[in-house]
């Protein structure tokens, strides 16, 4: 049998607003390996040990309710499936062992069955969310009832009975309610391999990306995760390089969100999006992690600076067209229609959005967009996630 | 002047001056804090492009005037409901009403998302006003059924039924928004989140004839609903038509309750509380009297709601039903305690 133990640390020390100085993963405690460089991801660390690989995984988990955060961690041991246990020093003792390469993955949250798709060992799912991925594939296989659904993060802890039932040598969790902590610890009892991911909740996208690596080193992927993830980074200096020698263009990413609030990304990595594509965000507002990327503002908050906005990110899955179109007929944006949603990569029919799902994991591709957006004559491959819309669409 | 006058005379007076406070404060108080100077310049220079303009009068005016005129017409039509039932707990949030329009509303989405956007045009005649219909043919729905089931049961049954259709109301909003899309469902939800803010200049054109229509009824139907209070019988004897009156105030009620439900959202607690309220001020249920007081209430209680929610809040918005049900529920909580009869056979 394997010895499966997932220490989940639901913090002694609250995480205050996940300071640089008590958030990030455990020290390695002791047992010896060598750290495996990881550039921007923050939540994770990987070690090469003598016939494993160690995965640290730590971050701050908020309630929905908008409570203070608090740290959860796990310590991951990747041991290949040839060969007997892998002999752990005292300090792994608790960790959570997964054979790898896993061939039967479980994944609560749509960005996770993006790394596998991109890593091509999306057959390898068992069971997922629901039935609205945006991969075909995989959602004719929900719908068809070769894949479970255990249920979507954002909308409710995993379906124990479904985890059961499709024997996963792994579930990928992501925790995105404290709420859903217990839940996690029933699945630990119940046998299942349980590891939680925080790819979503770090605050860079290239450190979200950088996740691709834990996936790869659990799917027996490691060379091609790697590879994948270097032409990300060297695509995305390359554009920040080419828009960053263009003058920045003023710019607003807000969609309208009923009555007369507006949705505004202000700050965390989606104002990064706008920054390092040369816009200038005329709605930012200063760094803090404790507070979403975007923030609700009023009609009249937008108003004063929409006559200075040259491109507006202004469609979105979530928009619900505005009664009012005072903003429209002051910004130079609707004027000379350039205006843009993040629904390029959408299929409305069937529910499903990849923005919330390969958009984590190919930030090259979003950042592009933007350029495109931005500075149009920089980019000439097509839009993928974000698309022109014409004025009075929001979608 | 006898008192019996000079005291709806007064309370009137006091309540338009309030309102008129209201009026400027609400216009001078949100996200952009305007001095009455710079209002009077916005006010004054209409077209002209100018900050204070757009602001006080693209924004700010036409939301500040559909809470006046909405919470007027709901509060009257809460009256008329009050009356009509003999129910001091009746009004088109109590009755399902507004259930039954947050129903049609999201059935017209949900049809949206299936057959296209095509359908909306072809049932309304107007692009985007597909929500406002589906809100006026439920609440309408719900109405007839309300006023069926009036006729065979008693003042607490019909409450209770209307708590019913209600839930059911929700229960079915629930499982049509389950088959529709989150982008659709996101239209419904905005529309559901009651505010007056949704209300734009060229609504007026619709809102404003219905709701004058909807309060010349209530006029015109005063003296007979007064004599409504004491009984059908009595009211028979002074020669009313209790059926025919009953169907035109049902009539009026929805002329007064449907469209603001539609451009607005489910408005709750101000058709609850509002009437008694203004009968707590005149000091009369004579319906003569308490039309005027109803209408100015609320209409200064929606204004006040809507200012507490565009208060300059950091980063929080709040919800106008949650600032109208932090004054109504007390309200009615008092009010039950305090009714014998609605305490169903007490002492």
């Amino acid at each position: 049998m394997l010895r499966r133990s997932f220490l989940l640390a639901v913090g002694v020390s609250a995480v205050s607003a996940c300071s640089d100085n008590q958030v990030g993963p455990p020290d390695t405690g002791g047992a010896d390996g060598t750290p495996i460089p990881l550039k921007h991801a923050r939540y994770l660390k990987l070690e090469r040990h003598d016939g494993y690989m160690v995965a640290r995984l730590r971050a701050p988990v908020a309630d929905q309710s908008g409570g203070q955060a608090q740290a959860q961690e796990a310590v991951l041991v990747l041991a290949p499936r040839e060969g007997g246990e892998p002999r752990l020093p005292a300090a792994l003792r608790d960790a959570t062992v997964i054979r790898t390469p896993v061939m039967r993955v479980a994944a609560n949250a749509s960005s996770d069955e993006a790394f596998l798709g991109q890593l091509g060992v999306k057959d390898r799912l068992v069971a997922v969310g629901g039935r609205v991925s945006f991969d075909d594939d995989v959602r004719r296989g929900v719908i068809e009832g070769r894949i479970g659904q255990i249920g979507y993060n954002w909308h409710a802890p995993p379906n124990l009975d479904v985890l059961l039932a499709a024997q996963p040598d792994v579930f990928l969790m992501r925790l995105s309610d404290l709420a859903h902590t217990p839940v996690l610890d029933r699945a630990r009892r119940l046998g299942l391999i349980v590891a939680p991911t925080f790819a979503e909740d770090e605050p860079t996208y290239l450190g979200r990306a950088e996740w691709i690596r834990l996936h790869g080193l659990l799917t027996g992927r490691e060379v091609e995760a790697e590879r994948l993830f270097d032409q990300i980074e060297v695509r995305v200096e390359a554009l920040r390089t080419a828009a960053g020698a263009r003058p920045a263009v003023p710019m607003v990413w807000a969609y309208p969100a009923g009555g007369d609030r507006w949705v505004a990304t202000v700050r965390g990595a989606e104002q990064a999006y706008l920054a390092d594509a040369g816009g200038r965000n005329l709605l930012l507002r200063p760094e803090d992690p404790r507070k979403w990327s975007s923030e609700t503002l009023a009609t009249e908050q937008i108003l004063p600076v929409a006559d200075q906005v040259q491109v507006w990110i202004v469609g979105d899955l979530h928009a619900a067209p505005p009664r009012s179109t005072v903003v429209e007929g002051v910004s130079p944006a609707f004027g000379a229609d350039r205006l843009f949603a993040n629904t390029g990569r959408s299929n409305l029919s069937a529910n499903a959005y990849d923005w919330y799902q390969t958009a984590f994991v190919r930030p090259d591709w979003v950042l592009a967009d933007f350029v495109k957006a931005l500075h149009p004559d920089l980019v000439s491959e097509p839009f993928r996630f974000l698309k022109p819309v014409a004025r009075g669409a929001y979608r | 002047m006898t008192s019996a006058f000079a005291r709806p005379a007064l309370a009137g007076g006091a309540l338009a001056l309030i309102l008129l406070v209201v009026i400027l404060t609400s216009l001078m108080i949100g996200q952009v804090m305007l001095s009455p100077g710079e209002v009077l310049s916005g006010l004054g220079s209409i077209g002209s492009g100018s900050m204070e303009s757009r602001i006080v009068v693209d924004l700010r005016l036409p939301r500040v005037l559909a809470a006046v005129i909405g919470g007027a017409a709901l509060g009257l039509a809460g009256l008329l409901m009050q009356t009509l039932f003999r129910n001091p707990l009746a009004d088109a949030w109590s009755l399902g009403l507004m259930a039954g329009g947050q129903f049609g509303a999201a059935l017209v989405i949900v049809a949206g998302a299936i057959v296209g956007p095509g359908f909306l045009m072809v049932l309304t005649g107007f692009a985007g006003l597909g929500v406002v219909a589906g809100s006026v043919m439920g609440t309408l729905g719900v109405a007839l059924a309300m006023s069926t089931m009036a006729r065979r049961v008693g003042t607490v049954t019909l409450l209770v039924l209307g708590l019913m259709l209600g839930f059911l109301a929700q229960g079915l909003i629930s499982v049509l928004l389950h088959f529709t899309n989150r982008s659709q469902g996101r239209i419904f939800v905005a529309w559901n989140d009651a505010t007056f803010a949704n209300v734009v200049w060229g609504d007026f054109v619709t809102l404003a004839p219905l709701l004058a229509v909807g309060l010349v009824g209530a006029v015109v139907l005063a003296k007979p609903l007064t004599a409504l209070l004491l009984g059908d019988v009595y009211a028979e004897s002074l020669g009313v038509n209790v059926p025919r009156m009953r169907r035109l105030v049902l009539g009026t009620t929805i002329l007064l309750a449907a469209p603001v439900t539609a451009f607005c959202g489910p408005v709750a607690f101000v058709g609850l509380i509002v009437p008694h309220l203004a009968r707590g001020i005149i000091g009369s249920a004579r319906i003569g009297a308490v039309i005027p007081a109803t209408a100015l209430i609320g209409a200064v209680l929606a204004l006040a709601a809507d200012l507490v929610v565009h208060l300059p809040w950091e980063q929080h918005f709040l919800h106008l039903n949650a600032i109208l049900a932090l004054i109504g529920a007390p309200l009615v909580i008092v009010l039950l305690l305090k009714s014998r009869s609605l305490r169903g056979g007490e002492g």
